[in-house]
């Protein structure tokens, strides 16, 4: 149903629209798909975003593929990112000179351009082995914006209505493209993101030359509306068409320009408040060329900060807090040993310990070691009995980590000072052996594995923290 | 008291059968459900108790029937398929916790609401059990590969620790409309068909002909190729992180994933 959709209005607008031809000049056929792919996924790999959810549809009998609300992982690459989409470029040519950037026209590096039909044959022979859920075309910019999109917009629908592939697409709109294309992309496929780049406009000033940020929101402002009337059009007509039903997403560089956390975290917040923005991701820095306007980093990419941000990226989406909450003017960065919901509660310990029986669920929320999942199980579950620290523990919960700020029934589960030099201390010991984690993880596995980077994975092997005893009341 | 334990076989409908009669004897003794246990006959796993009868119940598919039409009615979609899920498993108390969690459910006032009793043993085994086999499953959607072979036909060879073959079947027939596939649980030799613009069915007891097997299009290896470079490339140099992959991504899957074939 969905490309009956889709097709009814876009066939007229093809067979005018077709005029764009692919260019000779691009180099397409002097090199095997092989080496292409190599290419062109090597030049696509420092795009974060990897996500194939948001959108549950089914097949439509007559195609290949489907999606599923929560996405799917298929694999995982050693650098332990998840491998979800097929990610690459259309093509590695650009014209723009962003000084991050492998691609960027002043770098002497193999250049080369996908057909559609090689793009088509790639997606569609993945996603039957099972490789794949989809597509993610990003590309550089060949002679316009606009012409680089009608491109891309004709592989897409190439994809679409000849192979009648049903699976997720991702697409990259480019900045400065003709908003009557990115419209046309928009009814072709499932999200589309536009690059913040970078946090500040004065950081892009200095890094991409050839952008500016009024030219980067309005794309994103024209996607976010057309997302809006679409989902009213459709709770009118059932059938119309629907635009971008995976919703959009951004990403931006950290750690190439000087921004500090509060910062970055408050941009977070007004995308998701001001531009609807499902998700936004973080990717830190990597430094892939030479140039003195880019910092040096002997330690590598900063891994770890921007673990913290998807950390409090979480906390922004699904746990109620604002970016105030977590940072401020005067303590703009997260605390390197401790991850931004225990920072939290223990500028807080007036709060705590908090009954576990009575405690709002928004509350709940905010206690280390609790997270979404065991937040709605403890408020299901306490309905129909007193919880004590066992039943917590089958919930889900980390008790490691809840028990300095829990109590069941007025006990807490050890005797244990509230005290925050104390509870710091201990919970250093559990957090320190974490090694940094991903940045992108898809799926239920974003719920599952992604939420697990704080709470929702069960504690193997509860050991009584120093100086603690096993309280009486507790069992 | 005698306990009687109702000996299952080790499909839904067998653990289905055993709830029915061990239903049917707890009324009728007038001794009640205290009386009864459920086990799975899996050869060797339940240990033979002092005083203790045991009777084996050999699968009914009406008797079953009647379990399940009782479940959805009276339990509710959500909680029959939690307790679907909890019978794939493989653990051998399934069929038990399962049993017991259906007393406690149908005994409660709101019934559909059995499995937020986390405080009763046997249901926050269902839930764990469920959770488990639900990973699973997941799991084979992530990390199960078809190869393509010379007549056409896509087939995925999987080794599930537990009963997961069923719950592929409405994922991949969605997805894979026009397309013959086999899925082969290697472990319990069943396998699920889906043929063409057609419905998915399973067949137990059936030998895999490995000949036929490993017959693979011309195209297959080809695009094995293609995705192992894709997957190597993919990855950042200056993030490798081989402990994170394995973490996600346990050895125990990677011998049907050709990205991770030694080439
Ligand atoms: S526009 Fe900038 S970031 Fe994009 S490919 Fe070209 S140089 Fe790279």
């Amino acid at each position: 149903m969905f490309y009956h959709v889709s097709m009814s209005t876009e066939k007229k607008e093809l067979s005018e629209k077709n005029t764009v031809k692919y260019p000779a000049a691009v180099g397409a056929g002097q090199l095997s798909v092989m080496e292409k792919l190599r290419i062109l996924t090597d030049a696509a790999k420092y795009d974060v975003a990897c996500t194939s959810s948001g959108v549950e549809r089914k097949g439509s009998g007559k195609g290949m593929g489907n999606t599923k609300f929560a996405g799917i992982c298929h694999s995982f690459s050693a650098d332990g990112r998840c491998i979800s989409l097929l990610k690459i470029l259309f093509t590695n040519y650009c014209i723009y000179d962003c000084r991050y950037c492998i691609n960027r026209k002043s770098n002497d590096v193999e250049r080369t351009a996908f057909t559609p039909e090689e793009i088509c044959e790639l997606t569609m022979n993945f996603y039957k082995r099972n490789y794949i859920e989809g597509l993610f075309l990003s590309s550089g910019i060949i002679r316009d914006p606009s012409y680089t999109m009608e491109l891309i917009c004709a592989a897409i629908s190439r994809l679409r209505r000849v192979y009648r592939f049903e699976g997720y697409i991702h697409v990259k709109a480019i900045p400065g493209a003709d908003p009557e294309i990115i419209y046309r992309l928009g009814l072709l496929v499932d999200r589309m993101s536009v690059n913040l780049e970078l946090p500040t406009a004065e950081g892009l000033r200095n890094l991409a030359p050839n952008k500016n940020r009024s030219m980067i929101l309005k794309p994103m402002r024209q996607i976010q509306n057309g997302i809006v009337n679409s989902k009213e059009e459709v709770a009118i007509y059932r059938n119309a068409p629907q635009f971008v039903p995976a919703g959009q997403s951004t990403q931006m560089i950290i750690g190439a320009t000087p921004e500090n956390d509060y910062q970055i975290v408050s941009v977070a917040e007004a995308l998701y408040q001001k531009f609807g923005l499902k998700r936004v991701f973080y990717s830190a820095f990597v430094r892939v060329n030479e140039d003195r306007m880019l910092p040096a980093l002997p330690g590598g990419p900063p891994l770890l900060r921007e673990h913290r941000l998807y950390q409090a990226d979480f906390l922004l989406r699904y746990y109620g807090f604002g970016a105030g909450e977590l940072l401020s003017e005067d303590r703009p960065n997260f605390n390197v040993l401790l991850d931004p919901k225990c920072d939290w509660a223990l500028r807080h310990l007036e709060l705590f310990p908090m009954e576990v029986n009575r405690a709002p669920y928004e509350m709940l929320l905010r206690v280390p070691g609790i997270g979404v999942k065991s937040a709605k199980r403890i408020v299901k579950g306490r309905r129909l009995g007193n919880l004590q620290f066992d039943d917590l523990k089958k919930i889900g919960v980390v008790l490691k980590r809840a028990l300095y700020f829990i109590c069941c029934n007025g006990k807490m589960m050890y005797r244990t000072k509230i005290d925050e030099d104390y509870i710091t201390r201990n919970l250093l010991d559990t957090e320190n052996k974490r090694p940094p984690q991903p940045d992108l993880i898809d799926g239920r596995e974003v719920t599952y594995r992604q939420l697990s980077l704080f709470d929702d994975v069960t504690a193997a092997g509860m050991v009584p923290p120093p100086g603690g005893q096993i309280c009486a009341g507790a069992r | 008291m005698e306990i009687v334990v109702f000996v299952c076989e080790e499909s839904i409908e067998g653990i289905l059968t055993g709830v029915y009669d061990a239903w049917v004897e707890a009324l009728s003794s007038g001794l009640g459900h205290a009386h009864c246990r459920l086990a799975v006959n899996n050869g060797n796993d339940y240990n033979l108790e002092l005083f203790c009868s045991y009777r084996d119940t050999p699968a009914d598919t009406v008797k079953a029937g009647k379990v399940i039409r009782t479940l959805r009615k009276r339990l509710g979609e959500e909680v029959y398929e939690c307790l679907c899920y909890a019978m794939a498993s493989r653990e051998p108390d399934r069929a038990e916790a399962v049993y017991r969690t259906i007393v406690a459910g149908l005994s409660m006032e709101q019934r559909y609401r059995v499995l937020d009793k986390v405080t009763d043993p046997h249901v926050a085994r269902c839930f764990e059990l469920k959770r488990n086999v639900g990973g699973e499953i997941h799991r084979e959607l992530e990390f199960l590969r078809f190869k393509e072979l010379e007549n056409g036909v896509l087939l995925a060879k999987i080794h599930p620790k537990n009963d997961v073959l069923m719950y592929l079947g409405p994922h991949f027939s969605d997805r894979l409309p026009s397309e013959n596939f086999l899925i082969y649980d290697t472990n319990r030799r069943k396998a699920l068909f889906h043929e063409r613009e057609k419905d998915w069915y399973m067949m137990d007891a059936l030998e895999l002909d490995e000949e036929m097997a490993g017959r693979i299009s011309t195209e297959e290896e080809y695009y094995q190729d293609l995705f192992r470079m894709f997957c190597r490339t993919i990855a950042i140099e200056s993030r490798e992180n081989r402990a994170l992959q394995r973490q996600f991504l346990p050895l125990y899957f990677r011998d049907v994933m050709p990205e991770f074939a030694k080439k």
